[in-house]
């Protein structure tokens, strides 16, 4: 009896750890230094994607966050035309280091040879979207646990006391949540860090977002990047018709 | 076709294997279902209308429903028809309420195999939508089974998330504008019972999602219970969706869980840090010069009275339920 509970308990064992082993081969893989190699051809890549989303959100749950790689794909993201890109992580780590992001970012413009300049606007507490129509700005959201559920509890405090129970549905709170987020809802979702889960992040803003799960974003190079974005152009969505 | 099914052919010895393989992991408590690809089951396989394929789909999720009990998970919630599904045509719109009068009329014959299995049925959104004889009937329905306390079965209906969020914030405001409870009791875990997800016995959120066709989008289903579930999105379309997808889905599951787990425990720890700051900061207000010993005392005090005041808000919550379903029978 014990000797087949033991059986058992190591074929699951295998099974389940197996996504570990490959998971692990592929960073050996990337810590080759190839990624560097990558950086400076930044030159090549197309000064405008076609077809865009306006709003990429990153939902990063991996034990190391580089920062590197972040400003990279937030210079991507630029280039493509996005107009809106959130960055999320619980703990908030992200969100502290905003100033390393920024330093990242613009050490990386200095080194490109890109004809277009993108200007990048920082958020981490409200967003206001002041410059929006500026087509060369990128929105960079810097978000953490307490914007998601935390939120809508706030909205849910602040209507008991201005208004009538009666009055309260979906688009008043929506436009309630427009005065601390001015931005459209994320169009995709890149889901770092092999766990399937998106942690708390958005719950009124994802309903539409189309989610993409990715082991690290340490093996994410530009042709991925776009080939992942122009996929979900194509997507025929319903809208429940 | 039945609710409950009856395994009476014999299951072959390399899923007997398989089976208890997976019952050496975590298995959830609690699944939802986003069953999506009917129609287009339908028209691939030239089916004459998509009426069938709704009907197939039914099958897989009676089919389902008997693998979940095999594994010992408890609760299942299905999405079956968004608010945003009644832009559908008049036809099919016909075609599916068919559907839901037939399976309900099939339940209440199966009134005795579903309280020897202590299956509940709740049908949850937005119910004073659908068209009044259904109301009728799935009132009746949730009523006959509201005793069963073995298993759920939750079927959202007239369903979307955020309007399933808006109802919860406008009871919580009609709560505090009654006098129930103050605005500052409001939190995460308040907001979670006044969902339609909750009942009398407490909010219980799925601890894995699976989307079936291929789309890895949520589609307002569950957006705030799902906040640390584990997603699964399977390519195959819902009446496709056979038990070694469903085996390949829990294996998904629980190489994930072990880190969703930790997520979830640091989320709900945060809560409590912040419910205790905010306290604090209440009970500080007119207790400016008070030492810390009258302070602690005093935030016990709070806590108490807090408790009470939450304690009458969720009984007057159940009581809206029951009168819900009971007007809804009239």
């Amino acid at each position: 009896m014990l000797i087949t509970k033991l059986c058992l308990t190591l074929i699951h064992f295998c099974i389940t750890a197996n996504r570990f082993v490959v998971s692990f081969i592929k960073r050996l893989e990337t810590s080759w230094p190839v990624h560097i190699y990558n950086s400076f051809y930044i030159k090549n890549y197309p000064s405008k994607m076609n077809h865009a989303p306006e709003h990429l959100a990153i939902v990063v749950l991996e034990d190391s966050i580089s920062f590197q790689k972040l400003s990279q794909i937030i210079s991507w993201s630029g280039l493509a035309g996005i107009r809106y890109v959130t960055l999320f992580d619980p703990k908030g780590i992200i969100k502290r280091s905003k100033d390393e992001i920024e330093y990242q970012l613009r050490k990386r413009s200095l080194l490109s040879s890109s004809e277009k300049k993108v200007n990048f606007v920082f958020h981490t507490t409200t967003v206001q979207n002041k410059n929006g129509y500026d087509t060369n700005t990128t929105n960079v959201i810097l978000l953490s646990r307490e914007d998601n559920q935390r939120k809508l509890v706030n909205v849910s405090r602040q209507l008991c006391d201005n208004t009538q129970h009666s009055e309260v549905n979906v688009e008043y709170i929506d436009a309630l949540l427009k005065n601390v987020f001015q931005f459209p809802d994320p169009n995709v979702i890149f889901n770092f860090g092999n766990v399937s889960c998106l942690a708390g992040f958005l719950p009124w803003h994802i309903r539409l977002s189309e989610i993409i799960s990715f082991d690290t974003m340490k093996n994410l190079d530009y042709s991925s990047f776009q080939s992942n974005l122009e996929k979900f152009h194509k997507i025929e969505k319903r809208f429940g018709k | 076709m039945s609710w409950i099914r009856q395994s009476d052919e014999k299951k072959s010895s390399t899923r007997i294997l398989v089976e208890k393989i997976i019952k050496e992991g975590k298995i959830p408590s609690h699944i939802a279902i986003i069953m999506d690809g009917n129609r287009r089951f339908a028209r691939k396989n030239g089916l004459s209308s998509v009426q069938m394929g709704h009907s197939l789909g039914f099958e897989t999720l009676a089919n389902t429903l008997e693998w979940c009990s095999h594994f010992g998970i408890t609760t299942v919630t299905v999405y079956a028809f968004s608010i945003e599904n009644y832009k559908r045509s008049e036809e099919e719109l016909a075609g599916l309420w068919n559907i839901v009068r037939e399976k309900m009329n099939r339940l209440f014959q199966e009134e005795g195999k579903l309280r020897e299995k202590g299956v509940r049925v709740r049908i949850l959104g937005n119910l004073s939508l659908l068209p009044k004889d259904i109301q009728k009937l799935v009132s009746r329905a949730m009523k006959m089974t509201l005793n069963n306390n073995q298993a759920t079965l939750n079927v959202c209906l007239s369903y979307t998330s955020r309007e399933e969020i808006a109802q919860a914030m406008k009871k919580c405001a009609q709560g505090v504008q009654d006098g129930i409870i103050l605005s500052s009791d409001i939190d995460e875990r308040v907001l979670e019972r006044c969902l339609y997800t909750a009942d009398e016995h407490g909010y219980n959120p799925p601890q894995l999602l699976i989307r079936t066709s291929g789309e890895v989008r949520l589609s307002d289903f569950l957006l705030w219970q799902s906040s640390f579930s584990v997603l699964s999105f399977v390519r195959v379309l819902w009446p496709e969706f056979s038990v070694w997808h469903f085996y390949g889905v829990l294996l998904h599951f629980q190489s994930c869980w072990g880190e969703v787990s930790k997520l979830l425990e640091e989320h709900k720890k945060n809560i409590e840090e912040l419910d205790e700051r905010e306290i604090l900061e209440i009970v500080s207000r007119d207790c400016i010069k008070c030492c810390d010993t009258e302070l602690n005392q005093k935030v016990k005090d709070y806590k108490e009275d807090r408790q009470i005041r939450l304690n009458n808000f969720f009984q007057w919550l159940n009581r809206r339920r029951e009168e819900t379903i009971e007007s809804m029978l009239l």
